[in-house]
């Protein structure tokens, strides 16, 4: 490698953004180190500005031209959104992290600020990345971040949810990276363009491993996106976090880990005499009904909202199940759908839990049943509850609803019209969990207490941030072309 | 000086069986250090494969030993992680034992 060529590399269009986030994160981490204690927001400040500062970067640059830099980063349309959408994500949640640094229950250490920045990295490597190193640290370092995040708070729940998840995700890491070594051996390099020139004669000289690495590849993703089979640790690491923290692996580590399983499994598998594809639409399958069928025994938010999380990923590897049928002329479809439910899935969890965040603090709502103890004052914290729980469902003039449609008419381009029917199905299913705690909150209290709850100072930066939500998740429900407008214009790989 | 020639499918079961014991160990083992062990044992298999392809394997070349370095740092770094968690577990419950983090079970 020579100098010429690190300065022609255009690192600042594929890596800006990345470096920024990292960069912060080191510097904030030192920062931290020599504070004293009584500031105790000032890194979670400064961490907002490093984000902001990377956000703005990845916005200016959205129009360029895609670049490929050192055979490892580019910035294709793919890494670009995701790029921004990620950015905006930890903003979002880090500024509702600021309220629960104030609350005394919490007792969340300030180191969180830096580690929410070195996940946010690993999760810019996960999709600006085409190589399977660069892959798997960043995959990595999201997910090590996330363990220590999940663990943070050192309550009882927290631990075992930390533990859990660290377990079973690390398991899934080694399957991740098992099926990569096959990958490598076989053709004896690591970075994705390459082999998926060469894949086609990778099929031809032995299948059975080829099939046996999608296989351990899929299974180990699947673990971090808790699909059906691996879906174990979901609840309970939810459950444990706080509430910034779960909203983080709901929304920025489903992202990532969408974005990079679309990669992987588009570049090292497509070109393929055998159709390995079916496997991922049976999995979205199972991973579509049994959350379902899961989330209706739920009585408590928290985990009711982490095995929905399951069941939206079902719905979101519908799109990647499609790939079997698309033709690089339908691919820009499957992009679309993917990343537009990815969007507005990833906006009405975060507002989810930023409400979840407040109710838990003044009113320690843990169940269901809780809601009912809600005052009849907090009539618009209810109905943000209420258009995030709808949004999940599908509700029309939401952003969910319009998410399921493209899902529908993607599988119905690529005629795989049982994949959107069950969709549906599942669907009127789902109804019937994200109703019940709307109808909790709204029926006619039995009792009334009108407490005021724990007296805790304003959050007005988690209003903030629910307000953000419900006008976005309301926005595309209503007006979707707004974001298809713009996706129509992007050169996805 | 003479090298020995291991064939490569004998290297590669190795590793095979190696990662199988480890996720066997991962899964039903109850102490908490065990299945941490578990784990970078599936980790290091995961190495032996890298490194024999990139000796062994239909093309030879570097990339499986750097592969394997960045994959040696980072199992270093989660098993940390992973015994950070397990000695607060610990001091919290005073075991080190799987079947009691079952706090969630209703």
């Amino acid at each position: 490698m020579s100098l010429y060529s690190l300065l022609h590399a255009h690192l600042g269009l594929t890596m800006g953004p990345l470096s920024i986030v990292a960069i912060s994160a080191v510097l904030v981490m030192l920062i931290e180190l020599l504070l004293p204690t009584r500031f105790l927001q000032l890194p979670v400040w400064l961490s907002l500005l490093g984000l902001l500062v990377a956000l703005v970067d990845a916005f200016i640059h959205l129009s360029q031209v895609p670049q490929y830099s050192l055979h490892t980063l580019v910035s294709d349309g793919l890494a670009s959104i995701l790029t921004c959408l990620i950015l905006l994500l930890s903003l979002l949640l880090l500024l509702f992290h600021v309220d629960e640094l104030k609350s005394q229950t919490n007792q969340f250490p300030r180191e969180g600020a830096y580690l929410f920045l070195f996940a946010t990295a690993g999760a810019l490597a996960m999709v600006t990345a085409v190589d399977l190193v660069t892959l798997y640290v960043g995959l990595e370092l999201l997910s090590v971040s996330s363990y220590i995040l999940v663990a943070m708070t050192r309550k009882r729940l927290a631990l075992e949810g930390g533990m859990k998840y660290l377990v079973l995700g690390g398991v899934g890491s080694a399957l991740f990276l098992y099926g990569a070594s096959f990958i490598y051996g076989m053709t004896g390099q690591t970075n994705l363009y390459t082999i998926a020139r060469m894949s086609h004669q990778l099929w031809l000289l032995n299948p059975a491993i080829v099939v046996l690495s999608f296989l351990l590849m899929l299974c180990g993703l699947g673990v971090k996106l808790s699909l059906v089979p691996f879906h174990y640790w979901t609840p309970d690491a939810y459950e444990g976090a706080s509430a910034s923290v779960a909203g983080f692996l709901a929304s920025v580590s489903k992202s990532a880990t969408f974005a990079m399983t679309l990669r992987v499994l588009l570049y090292l598998f497509l070109g393929s005499t055998h159709d390995v594809f079916p496997y991922v639409a049976a999995m979205a399958a199972l991973t579509m009904v049994a959350g379902n069928l899961l989330a209706l025994g739920q009585n408590k938010l928290r985990r009711l909202l982490a095995v929905s999380s399951v069941a939206q990923a079902g719905y979101l590897l519908i799109p990647i199940a499609l790939l079997a049928q698309a033709t690089p002329n339908t691919w820009p479809l499957v992009y679309n759908s993917l990343v537009f439910y990815l969007v507005s899935y990833s906006i009405v969890t975060i507002g989810a839990f930023a409400v979840l965040s407040i109710l838990e603090q003044r009113y320690e709502v843990q169940e269901i049943a809780d809601l009912s103890r809600l005052p009849r004052q907090y009539r618009w914290l209810r109905a943000a509850f209420a258009c995030f729980l709808l949004g999940f469902a599908g509700m029309p003039l939401t952003s969910g609803f319009m998410g399921k449609l493209y899902l529908l008419i993607a599988a119905l381009r690529l005629h795989e019209l049982w994949l959107g029917v069950l969709l549906f199905a599942v669907s009127v299913i789902s109804f019937y969990y994200y109703l019940k705690p709307i109808r909790t909150m709204y029926q006619k209290q039995l009792f009334t207490d009108n407490g005021e709850g724990q007296a805790v100072s304003r959050q007005t930066a988690t209003q903030t941030v629910i307000a953000f939500c419900v006008l976005v998740t309301l926005l595309l429900g209503v007006w979707p072309g707004i974001l298809l407008q713009a996706f129509s214009h992007v050169q996805w790989y | 000086m003479t090298t020995v020639h291991i064939p490569l499918p004998s290297v590669l079961a190795l590793a095979a069986i190696l990662f199988c014991i480890g996720l066997y160990g991962a899964l039903s083992k109850r102490s908490l250090i065990i299945v941490l062990v578990s784990l970078e044992l599936m980790l290091s298999s995961v190495n032996i494969n890298l490194v024999a392809f990139s000796q062994l394997g239909a093309f030879p070349n570097l990339r499986g030993q750097v592969f394997s370095l960045f994959t040696i740092t980072v199992a270093a770094a989660e098993i940390a992680v992973g015994f950070a968690i397990v000695l607060a577990f610990f001091r919290f419950r005073k075991s080190a034992d799987a079947d009691d983090a079952n706090s969630q079970k209703r």
